[in-house]
């Protein structure tokens, strides 16, 4: 066990509400899971994130609170800037109420561009709701 | 094996192979049909933890993973990706591991999706 939380406390997470046809990013505010902040675009959100400056970040599960078909839950980092890049390939459908919970773990990695860490962000664009189980381990 | 520090991850898409470029934590994915820009070969070991489907068509979505060279893959390792969800493998979810294979690349690791299959492999590299 090299991270720094006992094994068996639990991890962090965030919650992200869709407003209906609007694309909404959301990022972890508070350790309390009750930091969701519209959006992304201005720089100053971004330094607020609990995944600041992270170098890695793992994510537990992805849950779907509030299902809306065709919609997507896309996992993403901020630079930054603000600007929102998506990670290839992970974009969960939010087609039914379900929990995504990834075998062992989904680590992301903060690339190698020195403007990136692994500050995490979720994006949807239609009205979907959903919850991201999370630990910060570097 | 498992802690909090996750695994590694790779992302297959609609009947290619997609291969690791890197092994510590996988944003990034080749899909090709070329052993040679895998960074998890030869001579590894590499434990699969399970599967995350995203995409797919439905009755008849598979997705394998597996040892490569140019003689194929290991045989067996197949299975059902015909509905979205995250399916953990082997014992209690602590998947199965790729030893190095004799006939072929070592644990040249990748993921396979049959078409219309999208697919992200769990895995982690163990030496």
């Amino acid at each position: 066990m090299s991270n720094t939380l006992a094994s068996g406390a639990g991890s962090m997470w965030w919650g992200h509400a869709g407003t209906g046809a609007a694309t909404r990013y959301s990022f972890p505010l508070s350790s309390l899971g009750t930091g969701t902040t519209p959006n992304v675009s201005a720089a100053v959100e971004h330094a607020t994130s609990l995944l600041y400056l992270a170098r890695a970040a793992v994510v537990y599960s992805i849950t779907i609170t509030v299902a809306a078909a065709g919609d997507t839950a896309t996992l993403g980092l901020v630079d930054a800037a603000g600007t929102f890049t998506a990670l290839p390939g992970l974009a969960f459908p939010c087609d039914a109420a379900i929990t995504w919970r990834f075998p062992g773990g989904l680590r992301i990695m903060a690339p190698a561009a020195a403007t990136l860490s692994a500050n995490l962000a979720v994006k949807t664009t239609g009205a979907s709701s959903v919850t991201v189980s999370y630990r910060k381990v570097a | 094996m498992f802690d909090s520090d996750g695994c590694a991850w790779t992302l297959g898409i609609d009947g290619d192979e997609a291969f690791p470029t890197d092994y510590q934590g996988g944003s990034t994915t080749t899909n090709t049909s070329s052993i040679l820009v895998t960074t998890v070969a030869p001579k590894s070991i590499v434990q699969i933890l399970g599967y995350t489907v995203l995409v797919t068509p439905g009755a008849g979505g598979t997705v394998g993973f597996g040892a490569h060279s140019t003689a194929g893959q290991l045989s067996g390792m197949t299975f059902p990706a015909e509905a979205i969800g995250c399916y953990p493998i082997g014992e209690e979810g602590q998947g199965h591991v790729i030893l190095n294979h004799a006939a072929q690349n070592g644990s040249n690791t990748h993921i396979k999706c049959s078409a219309g299959v999208t697919a992200i492999m769990h895995w982690r590299r163990l030496q």
